[in-house]
């Protein structure tokens, strides 16, 4: 893993700035929806994150739980809407 | 006669016994077997000592196991105590000790939760719904226990019994116990049915937890009904457009929310693309509704009612406003003043007293004080003539519940709300004592002086503090966070926290508040712009008011 790898830099997005380094390490198969370890400010955060970090477009209606379940969801759904734009 | 609230379960479960009660995810339950697992579960506790008049903890996520608690408790005689399952452990703890509680439902508890317990002392000996856990002071049932058993009949109670008990937020840092009766449960479930004209055919979508006064519509007033009502996870209000998928395909008819999720709804949850057309009731409450998001609820759902519904956990509900659909002769364009909080409900007295408790006159600012069959028995810990909860009315003999709230009555007779008398903030739609988040802060050793304040956001408040520090003490907040995310529940800890140097003062010395929300009121929120990082800390968790 380098420190481009997308899941590396959303897991420590994650960890350090959504959850503010409070809880137990996550890991990328964890629910951060049912978990409580996100609210809906953290959502929208997240995204910003994600249109800002990996110059993808992430419109409302992809906003939803399929996509957003776990880290490995969203590591997957960035990569096919990466690969959407090239 | 109906007078206790698990009597409209059995009454509804007689009439409509396979009617769906209540669906979440991929379970539901049908009002037969809500009826008939509520009667074993209420078998299991009195199996393990539950008896009339005590209090049972309910501490679970959305799911078909919360009605079956709720009635289950009901009809053991005892009274449901909701907790939050996402706030940390000492809360439960607290709650527990407070509500003098022996019996907890639940679905499991972490090791750090099980040692919480232990070292706080608190009363509980049986934990209700916990698989293969083995810990020396508690006694653990499975969930299974239930089909082992057989259903019992209800226990006989006088409805002015407590039904349930809602611990919320209180300025000392203890949590305050909301009882209410049977009597005061079903009478909000009666005013509530008939208002918002509530039938069998109805499907509700409740979006509170449990532990949150906005779930009494989807869990009495629904069963009263017959109505089917749909809990729907807080993971949904994240995602909008998950949720407003799940309203087109549960065809939702009644929404009940908080402001802030209605406007996710409107602004990130895709309406254009969703039909919606069930949704003949969307209610809100807990906190205003911006006349601009009114409007254009109104554009996105031409033919639905909209209810401002009003009324502190105290009093369940105690006002509504209603603004009907344009074909119904309601207004194409939404007035832009504040929407009011209405006229008071059936059964409901009001007065408009001034800080001497005499009557304001006319149209003056004065504090709203409320007498109805809604209203609940009293504060857990304090006696029901507690005489800073109620006021004694000498020329009715009636009681009145202070809501601290501050009212007006406007030109056209309707009631508007204008703020609060004390420190209470809502922060989407949950009550916070400021004070209990400043005295949270304020028992941190490097901690001099907090300062806790509310600016506003997006449709809701926002939690900020301020804090200076010992002279010694590294200028890092996450220990501090840390010690108030265990302390308090998740949306009493400050999304930011401020090091300061001073805080600017009063004449009188004293932490100058206003001056402090002004000064913050235009902090960056990093989610109001979608795709722009905003933060100028670099949405550091903990951003400095200045660079060091």
């Amino acid at each position: 893993m380098t420190d481009t790898d997308p899941m590396k830099k959303l897991m420590s997005f994650i960890q350090h700035e959504l959850m503010g380094n409070q809880t137990d390490p996550i890991s990328k198969d964890d629910d951060l929806l049912g978990g409580g370890h996100i609210d809906s400010m953290g959502i929208m955060r997240l995204v910003a994150f994600l249109e800002t970090e990996f110059g993808v477009s992430v419109p409302p209606a992809d906003v939803t739980i399929e996509n957003f379940e776990t880290p490995q969801t969203i590591a997957d759904y960035v990569q096919a809407a990466c690969r959407g734009r090239s | 006669m109906v007078d206790l609230l698990h009597d409209n379960l059995t009454r509804s479960a007689l009439k409509t016994p396979d009617q769906v009660a209540f669906h979440c995810g991929n379970n539901s339950v049908t009002y037969a077997e809500l009826d008939d697992r509520s009667a074993r579960l209420a078998t299991v506790l009195r199996d393990r000592g539950v008896r009339p008049g005590d209090r049972v903890a309910v501490r679970l996520p959305a799911g078909v196991e919360s009605p079956i608690s709720v009635y289950g408790v009901m009809k053991a005689g005892a009274a449901m105590v909701p907790v939050d399952p996402s706030a940390p452990p000492s809360r439960l703890c607290s709650i527990l000790r407070s509500g003098r509680i022996r019996h907890l439902i639940t679905t499991k508890l972490a090791d750090s939760a099980l040692d919480e317990l232990d070292r706080c002392a608190t009363p509980l000996q049986h934990v209700i719904g916990v698989e293969g856990t083995d810990w020396p002071t508690l006694a653990f049932t499975p969930w299974s226990a239930l089909d082992a058993v057989d259903p019992i009949d209800p226990i006989p109670l006088d409805r002015t019994q407590p039904a349930y008990v809602i611990f919320t937020s209180g300025s000392t840092g203890t949590p305050k116990g909301i009882v209410h009766s049977h009597y005061s449960g079903n009478s909000y479930a009666r005013l509530s049915v008939k208002t918002y004209g509530v039938t069998g055919d109805d499907r509700v979508a409740n979006l509170s937890p449990l532990h949150f006064d906005m779930s009494t519509f989807g869990y009495y007033s629904a069963v009263m009904a017959g109505a089917t009502t749909v809990l729907i996870p807080p993971s949904y209000s994240m995602l909008p457009a998950s949720l407003s998928s799940l309203i087109e395909s549960q065809r939702i008819t009644i929404w009940y929310s908080v402001p802030f999720a209605l406007v996710q709804l409107l602004q990130r949850g895709v309406p254009e693309q969703r039909d919606l057309s069930s949704l003949r009731w969307i209610l809100y409450g807990g906190e205003p509704l911006a006349p601009r998001h009114a409007q254009q609820l109104r554009r996105v759902l031409p033919d639905a009612w909209i209810s401002n519904v009003y009324g502190p956990a105290e009093v369940n509900q105690c006002t509504y406003f209603h603004i009907a659909p344009t074909s119904q002769g309601g207004p194409k364009e939404l007035s832009e003043r504040p929407i009011p909080i209405g006229t008071l409900w059936e059964q409901t007295e009001g007065l408009i007293l001034d800080p001497l408790d005499q009557v304001v006159q006319e149209k003056g600012v004065g504090e709203l004080l409320v007498h109805s069959s809604t209203m609940m028995t009293r504060y857990w810990h304090l006696g029901c003539d507690d005489p800073v909860t109620f006021y004694f009315d000498l020329n009715s003999g009636k009681r009145f519940y202070r809501t601290g709230d501050l009212v007006r009555r406007g030109d056209d007779g309707e009631l508007e709300f204008l703020g609060r008398i004390d420190r209470q903030v809502k922060v989407r739609g949950y009550r916070i004592e400021l004070d209990e988040v400043e005295h949270a802060i304020a028992q941190h050793p490097a901690v001099v002086e907090a300062a806790a304040f509310c600016v506003s956001a997006n449709e809701t408040g926002r939690l900020l503090a301020a804090v200076t520090l010992q002279d010694s003490s590294p200028s890092e907040t996450s220990d501090l966070k840390k010690q108030l995310a265990e302390q308090l529940p998740p949306y009493a800890v400050p999304e930011h926290l401020f090091v300061r140097d001073t805080f600017p003062r009063t004449t009188s010395g004293k932490i100058d508040r206003l001056k402090l929300t002004l000064e913050y009121n235009a902090f960056p929120d990093s989610t109001t712009d979608r795709g722009v990082t905003s933060d100028p800390a670099g949405g550091s968790a903990v951003p400095r008011q200045r660079p060091r």
